[in-house]
């Protein structure tokens, strides 16, 4: 089978038989049991199960510019039935990273990912009024950002958005992981106060 | 091993409880407490990257949770109570991996501070399954002061609670949430949505997705006859509550169904007070199902 690949297609199918979600996808005989029981089938352009067989066949643009694992909600009915034991959801993830690596990251999910890392990697912690305002700030989709307001405000009167981070005593052993390369600090710089705060005034060399 | 009365528990709530799902937290600790059961809040932990952490650096998706593994073996707790399916899924799935893989432990040992290390593997636990032990289950019914008995429950399990396959349920037909509204004294509602996804996932980005496949969920549901929704979810909890409204005008049609955490029911069957498990929370009211069974 790799016979038949050119060089740029062998090399595609090599990274991706190298991640841990892709490493069993020559196993794949395409009885389509994935697709079936994909509840967002309808949003991909392919679905599982002819991602996989484009991954077979080494096809990196297509595969990798599809919204397909974008669209993954991650329900792992997929991996769950796949009588191959292929760990299909996984592969998503890793086709996620492998999309963004190559710069063919374009869906809104993708922007959100990265707002998700950018402010766990500031604080340790998730929060929710900087990932909101980093996601926006990066697709800036002011119809969907009104579209939210109502809600926000019901949210908000509800006490669900924290007003203030909660965040580890140290986010450098954050930083050190690595979830992203530098956190672009936005206006989101300031809500690190409070875990300045918290340290008691401790000096901090490096950051950003 | 099971929970004991008097025994220290782990507690790992993740970032939701702390914020949108905070009756969660409330109302789970309020239940242990009733039983006697200590929880002990795992120190300093953080995020556990949810389906994130790997997107710019695969080693990352899994040093990011295996941290908080080396904080409960720091600290001495070797049983990690894990309320949200998806902190639940990442760090138990974590442990195994670390624990089998010598390389990859040696990959995360290098990330974390020296003082943080892998002897042993951390038992990572959803509380529901905890709770569904028969010794315990035994306690929970004796505890029962209020009966559930004119409440139809539709029990969603959602995704990360059963899948991908563990030993406590059934990733396609699972029971345990049913069992426990069993216990409690409520009727089951059966219907075919309770293993699907709500879209959860994609809540900010996609929302027109989310909104259909909560609306899916909560239709069958309320046309099987259910007067709430019971889960064990946060991010679930988000779609089939915050994002009803949405999913009504996705589908045309109104549904006013109320979602509570199966914390809350507890509490509820417990006797303790409507405000303590933050019932009041919602964006849906439970109340007025929750009054007719004072009545």
């Amino acid at each position: 089978m790799m016979a038949l690949h050119s060089p740029e297609e062998r090399s595609f199918l090599q990274q991706v038989l190298s991640t841990r979600g892709g490493q069993l996808v020559l196993q794949c005989y395409q009885c389509g049991t994935c697709s079936g029981s994909c509840p967002v089938i309808e949003e991909m352009d392919f679905g599982p199960r002819r991602i996989l067989h484009l991954i077979q066949q080494g096809r990196e643009t297509a595969v990798l510019s599809s919204a397909d694992m974008w669209r993954c909600v991650s329900c792992y009915s997929c991996a769950s039935r796949c009588p191959q034991g292929i760990e299909i959801t996984d592969l998503m993830e890793d086709l996620r990273r492998i999309a963004t690596e190559k710069g063919y990251a374009h869906d809104a999910e993708a922007e959100f990912g990265q707002a998700f890392v950018e402010t766990v990697q500031m604080h340790g912690r998730m929060y929710e009024p900087e990932v909101i305002g980093r996601y926006f700030a990066r697709v800036l989709d002011l119809k969907a950002l009104f579209s939210m307001l109502p809600l926000g405000v019901r949210i908000i009167l509800k006490g669900k958005l924290p007003f203030l981070p909660e965040g580890i005593e140290d986010p450098e052993e954050i930083e050190r992981m690595g979830l992203v390369e530098s956190v672009r600090p936005r206006f989101a710089t300031l809500l690190r106060f409070r875990t300045f705060q918290r340290r008691h005034g401790q000096h901090r060399d490096g950051g950003h | 091993m099971t929970v004991e009365p008097g025994r220290r528990y782990g507690y790992y709530p993740g970032c939701s409880l702390l914020a949108g799902a905070r009756e969660y937290d409330l109302s789970l600790r309020a239940v242990l407490k009733a039983m006697e059961i200590d929880l002990v809040e795992l120190e300093d932990w953080n995020c556990c990257g949810a389906v994130h952490g790997s997107v710019n650096r695969e080693e990352a998706g899994i040093v990011l949770p295996a941290r908080n593994l080396a904080l409960a073996e720091a600290q001495g707790l070797k049983t990690i109570l894990t309320p949200c399916s998806g902190c639940y899924k990442n760090l138990r799935s974590t442990a195994k991996r670390v624990a089998a893989d010598p390389s990859l432990r040696a990959t995360v040992q290098k990330t974390l501070k020296p003082e943080l290390g892998f002897m042993e593997e951390i038992e990572v636990m959803h509380p529901l399954y905890e709770l569904l032990r028969p010794s315990m289950l035994q306690r929970v019914k004796k505890r029962i002061m209020v009966s559930l008995g004119g409440l139809s429950i539709a029990s969603y399990y959602g995704c990360m609670l059963t899948r991908p396959k563990d030993t406590f349920d059934s990733p396609e037909r699972p029971t345990g949430l049913d069992t426990l509204v069993l216990a409690l004294g409520g009727k089951v509602v059966e219907y075919a949505m309770k293993a699907k996804c709500c879209g959860g996932a994609l809540v900010l980005s996609h929302p027109d997705v989310t909104a259909r496949l909560t609306g899916n969920v909560l239709l069958e549901a309320k046309e099987a006859g259910a007067d709430v929704v019971m889960l064990a979810c946060p991010l679930c909890h988000a779609a089939l509550d915050m994002y009803q409204a949405r999913a009504e005008r996705s589908l045309g049609q109104r549904m006013d169904i109320p979602v509570l955490y199966f914390t809350q029911l507890m509490g509820v069957a417990f006797g303790i007070e409507l405000e303590a498990l933050g019932l009041s929370r919602h964006l849906v009211s439970p109340m007025g199902e929750l009054a007719r069974l004072h009545a």
